[in-house]
């Protein structure tokens, strides 16, 4: 009997370890996704529950509950308002990541998908996901070249290629534009140089653009600077002249040697750009700071001066202490764009701005504000007052400092937005887009995002989903998966790159 | 002893050794995900631990309940 017992024990003991070695093999799994051994971390969403890692989207009212179809079980949430956001958290930081979202579109013509790379002050890096004009145009057989990752779409087939386009660019038709600058071709023949010098004597926080015209005159612009000090970070000066699409000219100042959030600002002095003999048009002066350095007042002898997409005003008792004499009164912009977000990080920034006099109500900290035009037809201009400043404005367009200051550089050129009608349009360039993928009555589109610059530890990522008039226009978006395939080096080229050097 | 019984008593022997194994790998992966949440969790459902222990158990109970409880020995 008990020999009979023990001719069973053999097989019983492999199956106990067996049954024990597999949660093993489960947890050395585990720990190689965790650990990123190989560099890569795939993380799949679709909103059939809770995640420990993927939040959904948020806030509640533009984003609604998950929802299920009990016919087919598909689960899915629908986007009603945006921006939307969605924490994600990886147990590494990585270098760049690819979002897959497999989503329906009922009828939002312009959505764009990213991420938050600071929450204070808010920047965002945003891609495209699905411009509904550029994918009907594609649709209708509008005839397509392709040339350095610039796409040039055509209703009737006149250029070769996209530099012969660039280069000849019509006059007298239908141009849209999405991430791509075709405005340098702008010239005015009416224009006069003007003698007098412009101040602009509002203080800017962080990286801006600007934009002028020049004919017949000497391009000069000083940019009066001070660091702030409040990151941890260094913070290099750099002033880039374009013309076109290639530096010309380029100032540089290193840091001041205060990399610690000290608060002790500092005056980082005057970089003057002075250039004489240039050929008429259009020049792009572009500020590379971060958001520790202002630009505290800018002296310009050109007429034409103005600011593109984004203009971080400062002149708040927030700032007293950073600059001295801090002129504290309202602010008036001239802007171009269609939409506006504004934000502010400060109590003493919460107030009411007005865009074309009617008020906007900036109640929250760190919550963008967001305003769209609902007018039939676009002024030149709306005027933007704004009572305290500290806010963060940002647009699709240029703006002025002074109304005498306003040109309107993309007179021939529409920027593609949600209300632009293809009817209008007889070419399309654009950079940085692929058409979705057409899927299970879906669509499919992969949007590459490099992590690079993120505030923080890039462990807790916050992507937003931007789909501007989706609220008005009664649309909605319904995302039935997220996902997201993380990448880095893996482990044994850290391991060489960290110990290589001493072998 | 019948080969029915001594087949009994493997199988109830080894649904026991399962849910003492199934209850030791939740215990394990509950703690694990105290400390680095998201390990587990992000491609397991946890629960799914527990459910499989507790049908593991039912199991054993149906088949040889000594197997779960053996008696002490003196």
């Amino acid at each position: 009997m008990k020999q009979s017992f023990l001719r069973h024990l053999q097989p019983v003991w492999i199956v106990k370890a067996i049954i024990f070695c597999v949660p093993l093999v489960i947890v050395a799994w585990l720990t190689v996704d965790y650990l990123s051994i190989f560099g890569n971390l795939s993380i799949t969403y679709n909103f059939s529950g809770e995640s420990a890692r993927v939040k959904e989207f948020t806030p509640a009212g533009r984003a609604l509950d998950r929802e299920q179809n009990l016919r087919t079980g598909e689960t899915y949430q629908r986007i009603v308002g945006e921006p939307v956001y969605m924490n994600v958290t990886v147990p590494r930081s990585y270098d760049d990541v690819s979002v897959t979202l497999d989503y329906q579109n009922d009828g939002q013509p312009y959505t764009e998908f990213g991420l938050v790379t600071s929450e204070e002050p808010l920047s965002v890096r945003l891609q495209s996901l699905d411009i509904g004009i550029i994918n009907q145009a594609i649709n209708e057989g509008w005839s397509q070249i392709e040339s350095d990752g610039v796409t040039l779409l055509q209703r009737q087939s006149e250029f070769e290629s996209v530099a012969d386009f660039v280069d000849q660019t019509p006059e007298d038709q239908g141009i849209g534009v999405y991430r791509y600058r075709l405005s340098y071709r702008y010239t005015d023949s009416s224009y006069v140089a003007s003698p007098q010098k412009q101040v602009i004597d509002r203080v800017l926080r962080g990286g801006h653009e600007f934009w002028t015209y020049i004919d017949k005159e000497t391009l000069h612009a000083e940019f009066d600077l001070t660091d702030i000090n409040r990151d941890f970070n260094e913070d290099p000066i750099s002033i880039q002249v374009y013309r076109v699409n290639t530096i010309i000219h380029e100032e540089l100042l290193p840091d001041d040697g205060d990399a610690l959030a000290s608060a002790v600002a500092t005056d980082r002095g005057t970089l003057t750009v002075d250039l004489a003999g240039l050929e008429a048009g259009l020049y792009r002066i572009v500020v590379n700071v971060d958001d520790d350095i202002l630009i505290s007042q800018i002296r310009t002898d050109q007429e034409r001066f103005v600011a593109r997409d984004k203009v971080f005003l400062v002149n708040n008792s927030e700032y007293a202490e950073a600059v001295a004499g801090l002129d504290t009164g309202p602010t008036t912009l001239y802007l171009q764009g269609t939409e506006l977000m504004m934000q502010t990080d400060h109590t003493s920034g919460l107030q009411v701005p007005t865009i074309a006099g009617e008020p906007l109500h900036i109640d929250k900290l760190h919550v963008p504000y967001w305003w769209e035009s609902q007018d039939e037809v676009e002024p030149l201009f709306r005027e933007l007052i704004t009572p305290k400043n500290d806010l963060l404005v940002r647009t699709s367009g240029l703006i002025a400092f002074s109304e005498d200051a306003f040109f309107d550089a993309d007179y021939q050129i529409e920027q593609i937005s949600g209300s632009t009608a293809l009817e209008d349009l007889d070419y399309i360039i654009f950079k940085e887009y692929t058409a979705p993928v057409a899927d299970r009555g879906g669509y499919l589109q992969t949007i590459p995002l490099s992590l690079d610059g993120v505030v923080g530890d890039r462990k807790e990522l916050k992507f937003i989903l931007s789909a501007p008039g989706i609220e008005r226009n009664g649309h909605e978006i319904k995302v039935r998966e997220v996902k997201f395939d993380f990448h880095r080096a893996d482990l044994w080229t850290k391991l060489k790159s960290r110990f290589g050097g001493s072998s | 002893m019948s080969s029915q019984y001594l087949t009994r008593k493997v199988i109830g022997e080894l649904l026991a050794f399962t849910t003492r194994t199934l209850v030791f790998w939740y215990i394990l992966a509950v703690f694990i995900e105290m400390v680095l949440p998201g390990f587990v969790s992000s491609h397991l459902n946890l629960d799914m631990f527990l459910w499989s222990a507790i049908i593991a158990a039912l199991f054993s109970l149906l088949i040889d309940p000594s197997s779960l409880f053996p008696k002490q020995s003196a």
